[in-house]
């Protein structure tokens, strides 16, 4: 058994990274590659801590409105309990909003449209107001870039790997998703976004030489505008360009930063983000790895920050999101260390980045019952409450946490998309893919906050995230 | 040391390991041949065998005793794994727990070795001298969390 007490202890060193080694990062950020193997932005030492935030190992202080629901609104039974936050998406019950559940007489925001029916106006930018997304990610173009790469992530001076060579140049996969997909998550739109995350259980070398799984995987990833991932398992680091070059294989424009490799055996994993650069920049600091001096955790979550791009809003949404899987030996005690973790990033970032809106995603290995520490202390609550998120659909392994308070941008629609349903698949067929099936949460495009996150000002500093051993 | 093959089983091909990684009890009834897959030297066997494990549950009584000598074995990832599968275990370890003390004790061990075979002596019912041993080492140690589990030991008596 872990001694969780003194996890959640500061540490004043967080471990970044802008892209992973060999990529030029999207923000013209210099890193540097540390012994660790590591990248490392400059801009990261140089960040200065900012004054009127909690202190390591102090309670957060929030206003009064938050801490009353913290404190009483979700701590037990949160799937039944409303949320007290602007309302601008109508009011189910938080928690239980499966998509298809909406309450009689929520308004409809948005007009649905059928997958491939209205196509990008703009070859490049985001879409005008009413359009959706088709699932290949952009209309047909035939000024896209066709190239392999269309990622600013590409290591641009790397040789072919082999894993690149196994890529085929003319794409034989063809697109299978069908109309299904409107019962299983919302297509993507102008006015939402729609974020995910999928554990593709080992994706390695045998996968990526699968042009069944990879035309498949790319389908699925396409259907959302940034994804989390989790499992990456491969020395091969140009994994996901091979992906990528299915995933934009018909002009899209996705692009991914991904982590280091993690883990307390020769077998590691990496996360990463795959996101639609049509529709989303990173964030100033792209993505770091929280330090983890003590070993509390197999997998330190990786932190990406993230700006909506849309033409629909001045004020267009940013957000971070924390990639996490846990060990299953030790899931309950490494979800609890999370929730004082969770803490301090939330803080971390409100200072650093005056972002309000971190959303916890990943693969947990537990279920919400098991969550408590992450509601309580950490202060974000899964939209995946009742629907299994395995293959099997046996467990909910997998969710998104929110604050729902600050993250008002949440639609009340989340999900989990089931792989043997989209694909029209036989489980040991949808195994091939991976055991977990993706889940997913819309957001809207507008950025509502972050004026209901008011840190105690007399506190001296939000301190940077991550375990130590004081 | 890796290629270290402990049961003299053939390399298992890549979609049995899968299916292993997806059926608990298949995986259960293909120990032997899980381990071996974890000690290749390729990336993918050895990657799907860690998945294998990682989702098979607690192992056969059958083949704990064949765990404690894999856990007192030199090879860091069979060690952790054969560890980590005898604190899942079901059925009573007690007999192999002098090799689940020494993956405590050994300098070579790694720390999440100790950390996994420290929590697999919590399931010991009667101790050996060398599980005394083992506790009383993590509690001086200076993992915080090594210290936490043996404490937890000895506070579960």
């Amino acid at each position: 058994m872990r001694n969780t007490a003194s996890l959640p202890a500061i540490v004043a060193v967080v471990t970044s990274l802008a892209a992973y080694a060999g990529c030029e990062p999207e923000n013209g950020l210099q890193s540097r590659i540390d012994s660790a193997g590591y990248n490392q932005p400059a801009i990261n030492q140089s960040l200065p801590y900012p004054t009127g935030y909690n202190q390591p190992g102090q309670q957060p202080n929030y206003q009064p409105g938050y801490t009353s629901e913290y404190a009483s609104g979700y701590t037990s039974g949160y799937a039944q309990q409303q949320v007290g936050a602007s309302q601008r998406y109508g009011q189910p019950a938080f928690g239980q909003q499966a998509f298809g559940q909406q309450a009689p007489g929520q308004p409809q925001q948005y007009p649905q449209q059928t997958l491939g029916q209205q196509p990008f106006g703009q070859q490049y930018g985001p879409p005008a107001l009413g359009q959706s997304i088709p699932p290949n990610g952009v209309a047909s173009n035939p000024s896209a870039p066709q190239g392999r790469f269309t990622s600013s992530t590409q290591p641009s001076s790397q040789a072919p790997s082999q894993a690149l060579s196994q890529a085929p140049s003319q794409l034989s996969v063809q697109p299978s998703v069908t109309n299904a997909t409107n019962e299983l998550m919302p297509q993507r739109r102008a006015e939402t976004i729609l974020v995910g995350s999928f554990n593709i259980q080992t994706f390695g070398q045998s996968k990526m030489g699968d042009q069944w799984v990879m035309g498949r995987l790319a389908e699925v990833i396409r259907m959302f505008d940034v994804v989390g991932i989790q499992e990456i398992r491969s020395t091969d680091q140009t994994i996901l360009d091979v992906l990528m070059t299915y995933v934009n294989s018909s002009g899209g424009r996705y692009q991914y930063v991904m982590g280091p490799r993690l883990g307390r055996t020769v077998s590691k994993e990496q996360y990463a983000y795959i996101y639609d650069s049509n529709r989303i920049s990173t964030g100033p600091n792209a993505t770091y790895t929280l330090n983890d001096d003590i070993d509390a955790l197999h997998r330190e979550p990786l932190v990406g920050r993230f700006v909506v791009r849309s033409n629909l809003t001045n004020r267009p949404w940013t957000f971070s999101l924390v990639n996490l899987h846990t060990d299953p030996d030790v899931a309950v005690q490494e979800v609890t260390s999370m929730g004082g973790i969770m803490r301090e990033i939330r803080n971390w970032e409100f200072a650093s980045a005056q972002e309000d809106d971190c959303i916890l995603l990943g693969d947990f290995n537990a279920a919400p019952p098991k969550m408590g520490a992450l509601q309580t202390v950490g202060g974000v609550y899964p939209l995946i409450s009742n629907q299994p998120t395995n293959v099997r659909e046996t467990e909910i392994y997998d969710n998104i946490l929110i604050e729902p308070n600050l993250t008002s941008e949440y639609t009340r629609r989340a999900g989990v998309l089931s792989l043997a349903k989209l694909f029209k698949l036989s489980m040991k067929d949808a195994l091939k893919l991976s055991d977990h099936n993706p889940v997913w949460a819309e957001f809207s495009v507008e950025e509502n906050g972050p004026q209901n996150y008011n840190p105690n000002p007399n506190q001296q500093s939000a301190a940077r995230p991550g375990f130590s051993q004081r | 040391m890796a290629g270290q093959n402990f049961s003299n089983a053939s390399l298992p091909s890549i979609d049995d390991l899968q299916s292993w990684a997806n059926d608990q009890e298949l995986a259960r009834s293909q120990l032997k041949a899980i381990f071996a897959a974890l000690e290749s030297e390729q990336e993918e066997p050895m990657n799907w065998a860690t998945e294998a494990l990682e989702n098979m549950g607690p192992p056969p009584k059958k083949d704990i005793a064949w765990l404690g000598t894999v856990a007192s074995s030199q090879a860091a990832d069979a060690a952790y794994w054969a560890v980590t599968l005898l604190g899942r275990s079901d059925d009573p370890i007690d007999s192999v727990q002098d090799s689940i003390a020494n993956a405590v004790l050994d300098s070579q061990s790694t720390p999440a070795i100790r950390r996994r075979a420290i929590s697999a002596l919590a399931k010991v019912r009667t101790r050996s001298k060398a599980t005394e041993s083992a506790i009383q080492s993590a509690l001086k140690s200076d993992d915080s969390q090594l210290v936490g589990a043996a404490r937890e030991i000895l506070q579960s008596v």
